[in-house]
């Protein structure tokens, strides 16, 4: 590994994609006094919505115990430094939602489609673009797609006005050269303004490897969050990956022991279950299925007295992609009644 | 039979052209395109049909001389604007295909007899003609306090048009989850699914009732509700549930299409020409 002299924008998960392992049920107190933690650390950007982003409040993917609205009328204003950044899923959460959001005075929006889809986001992006706040576009399950279809879409999104492309990897299935690759063929592919980030889930435990490797095919950001605190197996750890990044002397300009007891005193005590690497996380990385399924699939098992396990194999081998929670539960009837 | 013209030549225009020449009360005269090379417009000349490639101008003068009667408009929510402002003066009936819903909602199982006399009718989404049913069997036993649904859909089968205004389907879903499926309030989720071969629609339609659910009749509601649809939606299919869970009443199905001209997987584009086709029918017995 060449080592990077240039800085990397570390973008806080714990608040976002953390809200999966919390079945969305984080309070307005602990946000609230996490974020300001966070914004003391040195953190520049923090993310703050539903797990499934602006409007996902719902049966399908959970009931928040605050409105987007409500966490972020109470976050924002607390901030000294960091941005709070807002995600939407086109198809889940629209305009409208993102209107609000950017009245709640968020400065950054990552619009996110499936690796393969990203002709949906067009409204959403050049409206945000238009509102002239940093715009993200935010490919998922980047794992399912060659490095160059995922530069045609990176392409889609950059001409609706996308900032910064990520490369997501939902699934955490990716190795370190799948990275590699992928960031590599967007560097090279893409307007030299336009900046690169990779967002990865830890289930097969390459958030750290695959982040590094990210960097130096040319990432600019990389999401991570305290304690792991996310889908699945959780995201890449940031106190890890700030304590890595300065071994190698790349700056993020984060106070490390303070994410260190963020992930030790805040995060921590308040995980419903631990959020690591065990046989259903980890067949979600081994099978490439998306993080958040973990959870469901654990309740449909559960209550059809089926195997997790199996559920999420079912899910990828039908090709399952980001928001089809529905089909958990009747994959687990259909397999309870075989 | 009655005259019909059909607006747009894309998917969804030409077939519902294959099932128009199926029909016994209604007469497909012109496809109307905006595009020369447009394969619908090739195809609409082969089965007889007079077509023009200058939009609704190249319609206008003709309406009197073939008796057009009906026209479905299947091109996009901003061109319907105009062609219902020019046709609806001249007395000709309008079945809207697309997200304008100048007219009110018509899904032909629940509400298809209230809108006999309507000048334009609309047919709401792909999403809702097929969920609306569900919710709407469900809320004519009793209360519905929210309902939700969920349609993944074949990549493939997903046009331009609707790629580059998702939110109109999020929208116009909710409001007929409300409006005609009579719930309290509702909430429409789209998710596309790029898999090969594709996938057969599917949808799922989640309801809260108001109290605690009556199961048996609920249940009886749903199955006869599902043979309704399968009646112009032979494909129409109940694969699980409904499953009662606290006020929670779930419902999974699939809709293949008949294949005409879109392939059977994409059955939220077909559910929308059945539907079409069945409320031109109606309108066409009340004409006649």
């Amino acid at each position: 590994m060449t080592s990077q002299p240039k800085s990397v924008c570390i973008h806080e998960m714990s608040l976002r994609d953390g809200m999966h392992p919390k079945n969305h049920q984080i309070s307005l107190a602990e946000m609230v006094s996490i974020a300001t933690a966070l914004d003391r650390a040195g953190v520049p950007m923090i993310e703050v919505t539903h797990g499934d982003g602006l409007g996902g409040a719902s049966v399908n993917y959970g009931f928040p115990a605050h409105s987007d609205e409500e966490y972020l009328k109470a976050v924002v204003p607390e901030m000294t430094q960091a941005r709070i950044s807002a995600l939407t899923l086109p198809g889940i959460g629209t305009v409208d939602d993102m209107k609000m959001a950017a009245d709640c005075g968020v400065s950054c929006f990552r619009v996110a489609t499936h690796c393969t889809e990203a002709d949906v986001a067009g409204q959403h992006i050049s409206m945000s673009a238009k509102m002239g706040i940093e715009t993200v576009g935010f490919l998922m399950m980047a794992h399912m797609v060659s490095a160059e279809e995922l530069l045609v879409q990176a392409t889609i999104m950059e001409e609706f006005g996308a900032e910064v492309i990520y490369c997501t990897d939902s699934a955490g299935h990716m190795l370190p050269a799948d990275v590699t690759a992928r960031i590599g063929c967007l560097r090279a592919g893409l307007n030299t303004k336009t900046q690169l980030g990779f967002h990865g889930h830890h289930n097969l435990a390459m958030g750290v490897a695959n982040s590094l490797a990210a960097i130096d095919a040319g990432a600019d950001r990389i999401d991570a969050s305290c304690a792991g605190l996310g889908a699945g197996a959780g995201n890449t750890p940031t106190e890890i990956l700030v304590a890595v990044l300065a071994r190698l002397g790349i700056p993020t300009g984060i106070d490390l022991y303070a994410v260190m007891d963020i992930a030790e005193e805040l995060i921590l005590p308040m995980m419903d279950r631990p959020v690591r690497v065990d046989r259903e996380s980890l067949v979600l990385g081994y099978a490439g299925v998306y993080s958040s399924f973990l959870l469901f699939a654990q309740r449909a098992a559960d209550k059809y007295g089926v195997s997790a396990r199996d559920i999420l194999v079912e899910m990828g081998r039908r090709k399952t992609v980001g928001g089809q929670e529905d089909l958990i539960e009747a994959v687990a009837m259909d397999m309870a009644r075989r | 039979m009655i005259n019909v013209a059909i607006l747009g030549s894309g998917n969804i225009g030409t077939d519902l052209l294959f099932k128009l020449r199926r029909s016994k009360r209604l007469n497909p005269v012109w496809m109307v395109g905006i595009v020369a090379t447009s394969p619908g417009l090739a195809i609409a000349a082969q089965q007889g049909l007079k077509t023009t490639h200058d939009g609704i101008d190249g319609l206008l003068q003709h309406l009197d001389a073939d008796k057009i009667q009906v026209v479905f408009d299947a091109t996009s929510a901003k061109a319907h604007l105009r062609h219902h402002e020019l046709l609806s003066g001249r007395g000709i009936r309008l079945v809207d295909l697309t997200p304008a819903a100048l007219g009110p909602y018509c899904i032909p199982p629940v509400n298809l007899h209230e809108h006999m006399d309507a000048p334009n009718v609309n047919m709401v989404s792909c999403g809702g003609q097929a969920t609306i049913p569900m919710v709407w069997a469900v809320s004519r036993v009793q209360p519905v306090a929210y309902a939700e649904i969920v349609a993944t859909v074949a990549s493939k089968s997903i046009g331009p048009g609707t790629r580059a205004n998702i939110d109109e389907f999020t929208r116009t879903t909710r409001a007929g989850i409300e409006a005609v499926g009579g719930a309290a309030k509702g909430k429409a989720i789209i998710v596309i699914n790029p898999a090969d071969p594709p996938i057969v629609m599917r949808d799922t339609i989640h309801c809260l009732t108001q109290d605690v659910p009556d199961q048996s009749a609920i249940t009886d509601s749903i199955h006869l509700m599902i043979e309704s649809v399968k009646r112009y939606v032979p494909g129409y299919t109940l694969t699980n549930g409904p499953v009662f869970d606290g006020k929670r009443v779930s419902v999974w199905l699939e809709v293949a299409g008949l294949g005409d001209y879109l392939p059977t997987y994409a059955g939220n584009l077909d559910i929308m020409t059945s539907a079409a086709l069945a409320t031109g029918e109606l309108i066409a017995e009340h004409l006649s």
